[in-house]
Protein backbone atom coordinates (compact mmCIF):
# COMPACT_ATOMS: atom_id res chain seq x y z
CA UNK A 1 0.00 0.00 0.00
CA UNK A 2 0.85 3.65 -0.22
CA UNK A 3 3.93 4.34 2.68
CA UNK A 4 5.55 7.66 1.23
CA UNK A 5 5.73 10.47 -1.12
CA UNK A 6 7.69 10.47 -4.26
CA UNK A 7 9.96 13.30 -3.73
CA UNK A 8 11.58 12.81 -7.59
CA UNK A 9 11.01 11.20 -10.66
CA UNK A 10 14.10 8.94 -9.84
CA UNK A 11 11.91 7.35 -6.76
CA UNK A 12 9.00 6.32 -9.23
CA UNK A 13 10.20 3.19 -10.29
CA UNK A 14 9.33 0.37 -10.64
CA UNK A 15 6.13 0.84 -8.88
CA UNK A 16 3.50 -1.79 -7.40
CA UNK A 17 0.04 -0.71 -8.06
CA UNK A 18 -3.65 -2.41 -7.20
CA UNK A 19 -5.92 -2.90 -9.60
CA UNK A 20 -9.35 -2.82 -7.21
CA UNK A 21 -12.60 -4.91 -7.77
CA UNK A 22 -15.48 -4.30 -6.69
CA UNK A 23 -17.71 -6.93 -6.69
CA UNK A 24 -20.36 -9.60 -5.04
CA UNK A 25 -19.63 -12.74 -7.36
CA UNK A 26 -16.34 -11.87 -7.91
CA UNK A 27 -17.41 -12.93 -11.59
CA UNK A 28 -18.07 -10.47 -15.09
CA UNK A 29 -18.19 -11.55 -18.35
CA UNK A 30 -18.31 -15.22 -17.79
CA UNK A 31 -14.64 -14.95 -15.81
CA UNK A 32 -13.26 -14.51 -12.79
CA UNK A 33 -11.87 -11.10 -12.24
CA UNK A 34 -9.10 -12.27 -11.22
CA UNK A 35 -8.54 -14.22 -14.54
CA UNK A 36 -9.76 -10.74 -16.25
CA UNK A 37 -7.29 -9.10 -14.34
CA UNK A 38 -4.58 -11.14 -15.49
CA UNK A 39 -5.73 -10.51 -19.28
CA UNK A 40 -5.07 -7.17 -18.22
CA UNK A 41 -1.67 -7.65 -16.91
CA UNK A 42 -0.39 -9.03 -19.89
CA UNK A 43 -1.35 -6.00 -22.01
CA UNK A 44 0.61 -3.99 -19.87
CA UNK A 45 3.75 -2.34 -21.46
CA UNK A 46 7.61 -2.08 -20.06
CA UNK A 47 8.35 -4.10 -16.85
CA UNK A 48 8.43 -1.03 -14.43
CA UNK A 49 5.07 -1.71 -13.35
CA UNK A 50 3.67 -4.25 -11.45
CA UNK A 51 0.11 -4.37 -10.58
CA UNK A 52 -1.92 -6.83 -8.10
CA UNK A 53 -6.10 -7.56 -8.21
CA UNK A 54 -7.43 -6.10 -4.76
CA UNK A 55 -10.56 -7.67 -3.64
CA UNK A 56 -12.47 -5.33 -1.33
CA UNK A 57 -15.08 -6.61 0.96
CA UNK A 58 -18.43 -4.93 -0.06
CA UNK A 59 -19.21 -4.85 3.73
CA UNK A 60 -16.36 -1.89 4.00
CA UNK A 61 -16.97 -0.28 0.92
CA UNK A 62 -17.68 3.01 2.64
CA UNK A 63 -13.63 2.70 3.87
CA UNK A 64 -12.53 5.70 1.39
CA UNK A 65 -9.06 5.51 2.79
CA UNK A 66 -8.34 2.10 1.21
CA UNK A 67 -9.99 2.64 -1.60
CA UNK A 68 -8.66 5.33 -2.62
CA UNK A 69 -4.89 3.33 -2.74
CA UNK A 70 -5.90 1.48 -6.08
CA UNK A 71 -5.56 3.85 -9.31
CA UNK A 72 -7.97 1.40 -11.60
CA UNK A 73 -10.94 0.57 -10.05
CA UNK A 74 -13.62 -2.59 -11.48
CA UNK A 75 -16.87 -1.98 -10.07
CA UNK A 76 -19.73 -4.19 -11.20
CA UNK A 77 -22.57 -2.09 -12.17
CA UNK A 78 -25.26 -4.49 -11.47
CA UNK A 79 -23.96 -5.87 -8.50
CA UNK A 80 -23.23 -2.40 -6.52
CA UNK A 81 -24.16 0.46 -8.39
CA UNK A 82 -27.18 -0.20 -9.81
CA UNK A 83 -29.42 -1.34 -7.06
CA UNK A 84 -27.74 1.94 -5.28
CA UNK A 85 -27.24 -0.44 -2.09
CA UNK A 86 -23.30 1.05 -1.51
CA UNK A 87 -24.31 5.44 -1.91
CA UNK A 88 -21.29 6.16 -1.03
CA UNK A 89 -20.16 4.89 -4.10
CA UNK A 90 -21.54 7.82 -5.93
CA UNK A 91 -19.53 10.40 -3.54
CA UNK A 92 -15.88 8.57 -3.99
CA UNK A 93 -17.14 8.33 -7.88
CA UNK A 94 -17.99 12.27 -8.09
CA UNK A 95 -15.72 13.72 -11.14
CA UNK A 96 -14.46 16.82 -9.05
CA UNK A 97 -13.39 14.14 -5.86
CA UNK A 98 -12.56 11.22 -7.80
CA UNK A 99 -8.46 11.39 -7.70
CA UNK A 100 -6.19 12.67 -10.77
CA UNK A 101 -4.76 10.08 -12.93
CA UNK A 102 -6.67 7.37 -11.53
CA UNK A 103 -9.55 4.75 -13.66
CA UNK A 104 -12.82 3.96 -12.82
CA UNK A 105 -14.34 1.45 -14.59
CA UNK A 106 -17.54 0.31 -14.17
CA UNK A 107 -18.62 -2.98 -15.65
CA UNK A 108 -22.52 -3.55 -17.00
CA UNK A 109 -22.82 -7.01 -18.39
CA UNK A 110 -26.87 -6.31 -19.33
CA UNK A 111 -27.26 -3.45 -22.14
CA UNK A 112 -24.19 -3.23 -24.27
CA UNK A 113 -22.94 -0.33 -25.72
CA UNK A 114 -26.26 1.65 -25.46
CA UNK A 115 -27.09 0.89 -21.64
CA UNK A 116 -22.62 1.78 -21.62
CA UNK A 117 -23.80 5.41 -22.72
CA UNK A 118 -26.26 5.54 -20.37
CA UNK A 119 -24.03 5.14 -17.40
CA UNK A 120 -21.47 7.28 -18.32
CA UNK A 121 -23.77 10.12 -18.31
CA UNK A 122 -24.74 9.27 -14.93
CA UNK A 123 -21.14 8.97 -13.64
CA UNK A 124 -19.18 11.28 -15.85
CA UNK A 125 -15.43 10.27 -16.50
CA UNK A 126 -15.71 6.91 -15.59
CA UNK A 127 -15.57 4.23 -18.68
CA UNK A 128 -18.09 1.83 -18.78
CA UNK A 129 -17.53 -1.21 -20.13
CA UNK A 130 -19.78 -3.84 -21.48
CA UNK A 131 -17.48 -7.04 -22.78
CA UNK A 132 -13.96 -7.96 -21.61
CA UNK A 133 -12.60 -6.92 -25.47
CA UNK A 134 -13.90 -2.87 -23.74
CA UNK A 135 -12.36 -3.65 -20.32
CA UNK A 136 -9.42 -4.62 -21.88
CA UNK A 137 -9.20 -1.32 -24.04
CA UNK A 138 -9.78 0.98 -21.25
CA UNK A 139 -7.15 -0.56 -18.81
CA UNK A 140 -4.84 -0.67 -21.61
CA UNK A 141 -4.56 3.02 -22.31
CA UNK A 142 -4.95 3.66 -18.79
CA UNK A 143 -1.46 1.62 -18.36
CA UNK A 144 0.25 3.17 -20.96
CA UNK A 145 -0.59 6.56 -19.43
CA UNK A 146 -0.29 5.37 -15.85
CA UNK A 147 3.39 3.82 -16.20
CA UNK A 148 6.61 4.64 -15.03
CA UNK A 149 8.32 2.71 -18.17
CA UNK A 150 8.14 6.52 -19.76
CA UNK A 151 8.75 9.81 -18.66
CA UNK A 152 5.11 11.00 -18.64
CA UNK A 153 3.98 8.34 -16.89
CA UNK A 154 6.68 8.87 -14.19
CA UNK A 155 5.45 11.72 -13.55
CA UNK A 156 1.54 10.63 -13.45
CA UNK A 157 2.20 7.86 -11.25
CA UNK A 158 4.24 10.82 -8.93
CA UNK A 159 1.56 13.04 -8.98
CA UNK A 160 -1.32 10.64 -8.32
CA UNK A 161 0.64 9.22 -5.19
CA UNK A 162 1.50 12.27 -3.50
CA UNK A 163 -2.37 13.17 -3.95
CA UNK A 164 -3.40 10.23 -2.06
CA UNK A 165 -0.47 11.05 0.45
CA UNK A 166 -2.00 14.45 0.83
CA UNK A 167 -5.49 13.21 1.07
CA UNK A 168 -4.99 10.17 3.71
CA UNK A 169 -2.70 13.04 5.68
CA UNK A 170 0.95 11.14 4.93
CA UNK B 1 -6.51 17.05 -17.86
CA UNK B 2 -6.60 13.73 -16.46
CA UNK B 3 -7.92 11.08 -18.57
CA UNK B 4 -8.95 13.19 -21.41
CA UNK B 5 -8.40 10.73 -23.86
CA UNK B 6 -11.79 9.43 -23.19
CA UNK B 7 -13.53 12.43 -25.67
CA UNK B 8 -12.31 9.50 -28.34
CA UNK B 9 -15.19 7.64 -26.89
CA UNK B 10 -17.67 10.31 -28.46
CA UNK B 11 -15.69 12.00 -31.14
CA UNK B 12 -17.21 9.99 -33.92
CA UNK B 13 -21.12 10.28 -32.77
CA UNK B 14 -21.28 13.41 -32.34
CA UNK B 15 -22.41 15.89 -34.26
CA UNK B 16 -23.45 13.22 -36.91
CA UNK B 17 -26.71 10.51 -36.94
CA UNK B 18 -23.60 7.82 -37.02
CA UNK B 19 -24.61 5.28 -33.82
CA UNK B 20 -22.10 2.78 -33.21
CA UNK B 21 -23.27 -0.93 -32.26
CA UNK B 22 -22.11 -3.18 -29.70
CA UNK B 23 -19.50 -5.04 -32.20
CA UNK B 24 -18.39 -2.19 -33.71
CA UNK B 25 -17.31 0.35 -30.87
CA UNK B 26 -15.58 -2.85 -29.46
CA UNK B 27 -13.75 -2.68 -32.76
CA UNK B 28 -13.05 0.85 -32.59
CA UNK B 29 -11.92 1.18 -28.85
CA UNK B 30 -9.79 -2.28 -29.06
CA UNK B 31 -8.21 -0.32 -31.96
CA UNK B 32 -7.69 3.16 -30.27
CA UNK B 33 -6.49 1.46 -27.27
CA UNK B 34 -3.73 -0.17 -29.61
CA UNK B 35 -2.80 3.19 -31.52
CA UNK B 36 -2.71 4.37 -28.05
CA UNK B 37 -0.15 2.02 -26.37
CA UNK B 38 1.64 2.18 -29.12
CA UNK B 39 2.12 5.58 -29.72
CA UNK B 40 2.60 6.20 -26.37
CA UNK B 41 6.08 3.72 -26.32
CA UNK B 42 7.04 4.89 -29.42
CA UNK B 43 7.71 9.08 -28.32
CA UNK B 44 8.15 7.40 -24.68
CA UNK B 45 5.04 8.40 -22.95
CA UNK B 46 2.10 11.04 -24.31
CA UNK B 47 2.72 14.96 -23.68
CA UNK B 48 1.52 16.94 -20.77
CA UNK B 49 0.83 20.46 -22.70
CA UNK B 50 -2.86 20.21 -23.23
CA UNK B 51 -2.67 21.58 -26.77
CA UNK B 52 0.08 19.24 -27.59
CA UNK B 53 -2.03 16.03 -26.26
CA UNK B 54 -4.70 17.18 -28.16
CA UNK B 55 -2.49 17.00 -31.39
CA UNK B 56 -1.38 13.44 -30.36
CA UNK B 57 -4.73 12.04 -29.93
CA UNK B 58 -5.33 13.12 -33.48
CA UNK B 59 -2.34 12.36 -35.14
CA UNK B 60 -1.22 9.46 -33.70
CA UNK B 61 -4.16 7.88 -32.63
CA UNK B 62 -7.40 8.33 -34.57
CA UNK B 63 -5.08 8.66 -37.83
CA UNK B 64 -3.33 5.14 -37.03
CA UNK B 65 -4.17 2.92 -39.27
CA UNK B 66 -6.01 0.35 -37.43
CA UNK B 67 -8.61 2.94 -36.20
CA UNK B 68 -8.88 4.46 -39.36
CA UNK B 69 -9.78 0.92 -41.09
CA UNK B 70 -11.99 -0.09 -38.96
CA UNK B 71 -13.83 3.03 -39.18
CA UNK B 72 -14.11 2.80 -42.85
CA UNK B 73 -15.38 -0.73 -42.15
CA UNK B 74 -17.61 -0.22 -39.76
CA UNK B 75 -19.55 3.23 -42.42
CA UNK B 76 -18.64 5.77 -40.41
CA UNK B 77 -19.51 8.85 -41.78
CA UNK B 78 -17.08 9.77 -44.56
CA UNK B 79 -16.84 13.68 -43.29
CA UNK B 80 -15.54 12.38 -40.03
CA UNK B 81 -12.61 10.31 -41.62
CA UNK B 82 -11.02 12.98 -43.94
CA UNK B 83 -11.25 15.46 -40.86
CA UNK B 84 -9.29 12.89 -38.97
CA UNK B 85 -6.86 12.70 -42.40
CA UNK B 86 -6.49 16.05 -42.64
CA UNK B 87 -6.68 16.98 -38.95
CA UNK B 88 -8.91 18.97 -38.41
CA UNK B 89 -12.06 16.68 -36.58
CA UNK B 90 -13.28 18.93 -33.90
CA UNK B 91 -12.21 17.58 -30.35
CA UNK B 92 -12.43 20.82 -28.53
CA UNK B 93 -16.65 20.19 -28.38
CA UNK B 94 -15.97 16.90 -26.80
CA UNK B 95 -13.32 18.03 -24.39
CA UNK B 96 -16.18 21.16 -23.77
CA UNK B 97 -18.47 18.43 -22.75
CA UNK B 98 -15.84 16.29 -20.91
CA UNK B 99 -15.21 19.31 -18.77
CA UNK B 100 -18.89 20.04 -17.77
CA UNK B 101 -19.61 18.59 -14.43
CA UNK B 102 -23.58 19.63 -13.16
CA UNK B 103 -23.20 20.06 -9.50
CA UNK B 104 -25.84 18.90 -7.45
CA UNK B 105 -27.80 21.34 -5.47
CA UNK B 106 -26.73 20.31 -1.90
CA UNK B 107 -23.09 20.50 -3.32
CA UNK B 108 -23.98 23.83 -4.19
CA UNK B 109 -25.33 24.88 -0.89
CA UNK B 110 -22.40 23.41 1.14
CA UNK B 111 -20.00 25.51 -1.06
CA UNK B 112 -21.98 28.54 -0.70
CA UNK B 113 -21.97 28.33 3.67
CA UNK B 114 -18.50 27.30 3.67
CA UNK B 115 -17.52 30.62 1.99
CA UNK B 116 -20.35 32.68 4.23
CA UNK B 117 -18.69 30.51 6.96
CA UNK B 118 -15.43 32.24 5.60
CA UNK B 119 -16.66 35.58 5.78
CA UNK B 120 -18.26 35.68 8.82
CA UNK B 121 -15.88 34.18 11.02
CA UNK B 122 -12.89 36.85 9.11
CA UNK B 123 -15.54 39.21 10.32
CA UNK B 124 -15.59 38.63 14.13
CA UNK B 125 -11.82 37.34 14.32
CA UNK B 126 -9.05 39.56 15.14
CA UNK B 127 -6.90 37.47 12.74
CA UNK B 128 -9.12 38.37 9.70
CA UNK B 129 -8.76 35.01 8.96
CA UNK B 130 -10.00 31.53 9.83
CA UNK B 131 -6.52 30.82 11.53
CA UNK B 132 -5.96 27.15 10.41
CA UNK B 133 -7.15 23.82 8.98
CA UNK B 134 -7.56 22.82 11.85
CA UNK B 135 -10.00 25.21 13.09
CA UNK B 136 -11.79 24.97 10.07
CA UNK B 137 -12.73 21.71 10.26
CA UNK B 138 -13.40 21.77 13.80
CA UNK B 139 -16.32 25.23 13.34
CA UNK B 140 -17.77 23.05 10.71
CA UNK B 141 -17.81 19.99 13.07
CA UNK B 142 -19.70 22.16 15.68
CA UNK B 143 -21.81 23.61 13.39
CA UNK B 144 -23.49 20.19 12.61
CA UNK B 145 -23.04 19.14 16.19
CA UNK B 146 -25.20 22.04 17.39
CA UNK B 147 -28.19 21.30 14.86
CA UNK B 148 -27.68 17.29 16.37
CA UNK B 149 -28.83 18.76 19.76
CA UNK B 150 -31.79 20.80 18.36
CA UNK B 151 -35.06 19.42 18.49
CA UNK B 152 -36.57 17.58 15.17
CA UNK B 153 -39.98 18.20 15.23
CA UNK B 154 -41.28 15.94 12.73
CA UNK B 155 -38.88 12.94 13.07
CA UNK B 156 -39.55 11.16 16.37
CA UNK B 157 -36.44 9.92 18.36
CA UNK B 158 -33.68 10.89 15.59
CA UNK B 159 -30.79 10.58 16.80
CA UNK B 160 -28.99 12.96 14.44
CA UNK B 161 -32.01 15.71 15.19
CA UNK B 162 -32.12 18.86 13.50
CA UNK B 163 -28.99 17.45 11.70
CA UNK B 164 -31.36 14.64 9.40
CA UNK B 165 -32.83 17.89 7.78
CA UNK B 166 -30.43 20.35 7.40
CA UNK B 167 -26.64 21.32 7.40
CA UNK B 168 -23.54 20.31 5.84
CA UNK B 169 -23.83 16.38 3.82
CA UNK B 170 -20.06 16.33 5.10
CA UNK B 171 -18.84 12.82 7.31
CA UNK B 172 -16.48 13.03 10.35
CA UNK B 173 -14.14 10.84 12.08
CA UNK B 174 -12.54 11.22 15.26
CA UNK B 175 -8.98 11.33 14.78
CA UNK B 176 -5.84 12.12 16.61
CA UNK B 177 -6.48 15.53 15.61
CA UNK B 178 -10.33 15.22 16.76
CA UNK B 179 -12.95 15.54 14.88
CA UNK B 180 -11.95 15.55 10.91
CA UNK B 181 -13.88 15.07 7.87
CA UNK B 182 -12.12 14.35 4.24
CA UNK B 183 -15.26 15.59 2.46
CA UNK B 184 -14.45 19.18 4.06
CA UNK B 185 -11.19 19.02 3.45
CA UNK B 186 -12.09 18.14 -0.41
CA UNK B 187 -14.57 20.85 -0.66
CA UNK B 188 -11.93 23.62 1.06
CA UNK B 189 -9.34 22.24 -1.77
CA UNK B 190 -12.42 22.93 -4.66
CA UNK B 191 -12.81 26.40 -3.37
CA UNK B 192 -9.22 26.89 -3.27
CA UNK B 193 -8.45 25.79 -6.59
CA UNK B 194 -10.95 27.33 -7.96
CA UNK B 195 -9.90 30.76 -6.50
CA UNK B 196 -12.50 31.50 -4.09
CA UNK B 197 -10.50 31.07 -1.26
CA UNK B 198 -6.37 31.60 -0.16
CA UNK B 199 -4.48 29.49 2.13
CA UNK B 200 -1.79 31.65 2.96
CA UNK B 201 1.16 29.52 5.36
CA UNK B 202 1.10 31.76 8.64
CA UNK B 203 3.13 29.56 10.87
CA UNK B 204 6.23 27.10 10.35
CA UNK B 205 5.19 24.49 12.93
CA UNK B 206 1.54 22.44 12.18
CA UNK B 207 -1.01 22.34 13.90
CA UNK B 208 -1.61 18.43 14.26
CA UNK B 209 -4.73 18.56 12.05
CA UNK B 210 -4.19 15.97 8.28
CA UNK B 211 -2.39 17.97 5.60
CA UNK B 212 -1.31 20.30 8.01
CA UNK B 213 1.38 18.65 10.06
CA UNK B 214 4.39 20.36 8.88
CA UNK B 215 2.88 24.45 8.49
CA UNK B 216 -0.07 26.16 9.52
CA UNK B 217 -2.61 27.48 6.89
CA UNK B 218 -5.04 29.96 7.34
CA UNK B 219 -8.24 30.35 5.07
CA UNK B 220 -9.55 33.81 3.87
CA UNK B 221 -11.49 34.54 1.05
CA UNK B 222 -10.01 35.76 -2.48
CA UNK B 223 -11.53 38.84 -3.96
CA UNK B 224 -13.39 36.47 -6.21
CA UNK B 225 -14.52 34.33 -3.16
CA UNK B 226 -15.92 37.83 -1.65
CA UNK B 227 -17.98 38.97 -4.54
CA UNK B 228 -19.34 35.28 -4.59
CA UNK B 229 -20.27 35.81 -1.08
CA UNK B 230 -21.93 39.09 -1.52
CA UNK B 231 -23.92 37.95 -4.14
CA UNK B 232 -25.60 35.42 -1.93
CA UNK B 233 -25.34 36.46 1.79
CA UNK B 234 -28.37 38.95 1.61
CA UNK B 235 -30.47 35.70 0.43
CA UNK B 236 -29.28 33.49 3.04
CA UNK B 237 -29.52 35.82 5.59
CA UNK B 238 -33.68 36.57 4.76
CA UNK B 239 -34.59 33.59 3.55
CA UNK B 240 -38.28 32.10 3.96
CA UNK B 241 -36.78 28.52 4.18
CA UNK B 242 -36.41 27.10 7.80
CA UNK B 243 -33.91 24.53 6.87
CA UNK B 244 -31.58 27.15 5.51
CA UNK B 245 -32.26 29.63 8.39
CA UNK B 246 -31.70 27.22 11.09
CA UNK B 247 -28.74 25.82 9.23
CA UNK B 248 -27.14 29.83 9.28
CA UNK B 249 -28.14 30.52 12.85
CA UNK B 250 -26.10 27.65 13.93
CA UNK B 251 -23.56 28.18 12.28
CA UNK B 252 -23.47 31.94 13.24
CA UNK B 253 -23.96 30.78 16.97
CA UNK B 254 -21.10 28.13 16.57
CA UNK B 255 -18.66 31.29 14.70
CA UNK B 256 -19.25 33.82 17.93
CA UNK B 257 -18.34 30.57 20.49
CA UNK B 258 -15.29 30.33 18.90
CA UNK B 259 -14.23 33.14 17.07
CA UNK B 260 -11.89 34.46 19.63
CA UNK B 261 -10.90 30.87 21.20
CA UNK B 262 -7.11 30.28 21.24
CA UNK B 263 -5.78 26.87 19.35
CA UNK B 264 -5.53 25.17 22.92
CA UNK B 265 -8.62 26.71 24.01
CA UNK B 266 -10.79 25.22 20.87
CA UNK B 267 -9.13 22.05 21.38
CA UNK B 268 -10.16 21.73 24.70
CA UNK B 269 -13.83 23.32 24.11
CA UNK B 270 -14.05 20.38 21.17
CA UNK B 271 -12.43 17.48 23.05
CA UNK B 272 -15.03 17.51 26.51
CA UNK B 273 -18.12 17.21 23.76
CA UNK B 274 -19.59 13.97 25.03
CA UNK B 275 -19.08 12.06 21.29
CA UNK B 276 -15.85 13.21 20.96
CA UNK B 277 -14.85 11.77 23.97
CA UNK B 278 -16.15 8.85 23.76
CA UNK B 279 -15.71 8.17 19.47
CA UNK B 280 -12.96 5.75 19.59
CA UNK B 281 -9.95 7.18 17.21
CA UNK B 282 -10.58 6.09 13.69
CA UNK B 283 -14.61 6.02 14.41
CA UNK B 284 -17.31 7.48 12.76
CA UNK B 285 -18.32 10.81 14.35
CA UNK B 286 -21.22 12.64 12.51
CA UNK B 287 -23.06 11.55 9.59
CA UNK B 288 -24.44 14.65 8.01
CA UNK B 289 -27.67 14.62 5.91
CA UNK B 290 -27.58 13.27 2.11
CA UNK B 291 -30.24 15.19 0.44
CA UNK B 292 -31.61 17.88 2.15
CA UNK B 293 -33.71 20.19 0.01
CA UNK B 294 -35.64 20.42 -3.04
CA UNK B 295 -34.70 22.01 -6.32
CA UNK B 296 -37.81 24.51 -6.17
CA UNK B 297 -36.96 25.44 -2.33
CA UNK B 298 -34.34 27.96 -3.29
CA UNK B 299 -35.08 30.92 -6.22
CA UNK B 300 -31.67 31.44 -7.11
CA UNK B 301 -30.29 28.44 -7.71
CA UNK B 302 -29.83 28.62 -11.24
CA UNK B 303 -27.53 31.41 -10.65
CA UNK B 304 -25.48 30.07 -7.63
CA UNK B 305 -24.81 27.06 -10.40
CA UNK B 306 -23.79 29.44 -12.99
CA UNK B 307 -21.43 31.40 -10.25
CA UNK B 308 -19.66 28.05 -9.13
CA UNK B 309 -19.36 26.91 -13.03
CA UNK B 310 -17.91 30.15 -14.03
CA UNK B 311 -15.71 29.84 -11.21
CA UNK B 312 -14.22 26.86 -11.79
CA UNK B 313 -13.92 27.33 -15.57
Amino acid sequence: MIEKRYDSLDVVSPHEQYLLVLSESGRCFGSDFSELAREIKARIDGDELTVQEYFHPLEDVSNSSRLLQNSVWLIHWEECLQGEDYSCLDSFLDPSLFPNYAEAIICTEEGGYDKAKEIEREYKRTSVAYSRDTLFAYAKVHFSDFNPTHTSGKERVKSWNNEICERLGI
Amino acid sequence: MPNEWKVLTRVIERGSEFEFTDETYEQYITAVSAAYADATASRDGTPTADDEYHSFLVEDVLADGRVLAVLEDVEAPPSKISAINDGTIDLDASVDQWHEIRFTFDELLDLLMLLKLVRDYSELSSSKKIESRFKLQKLVYLVNHNLVNQENYSLANSRFGLLSKTGYRYRYANRESGPYSEDVYEDKNRLFAWELIDEPVVGSDGTGEVAERNHQYAIELSAQGEIMVERFYDQIESTDSFIISAWNQAQTEEIQKVAQMTHSELTEYVNQIDDVRTTTKGGELLIGPENKFQETEIEYLEDLRGEFENARA
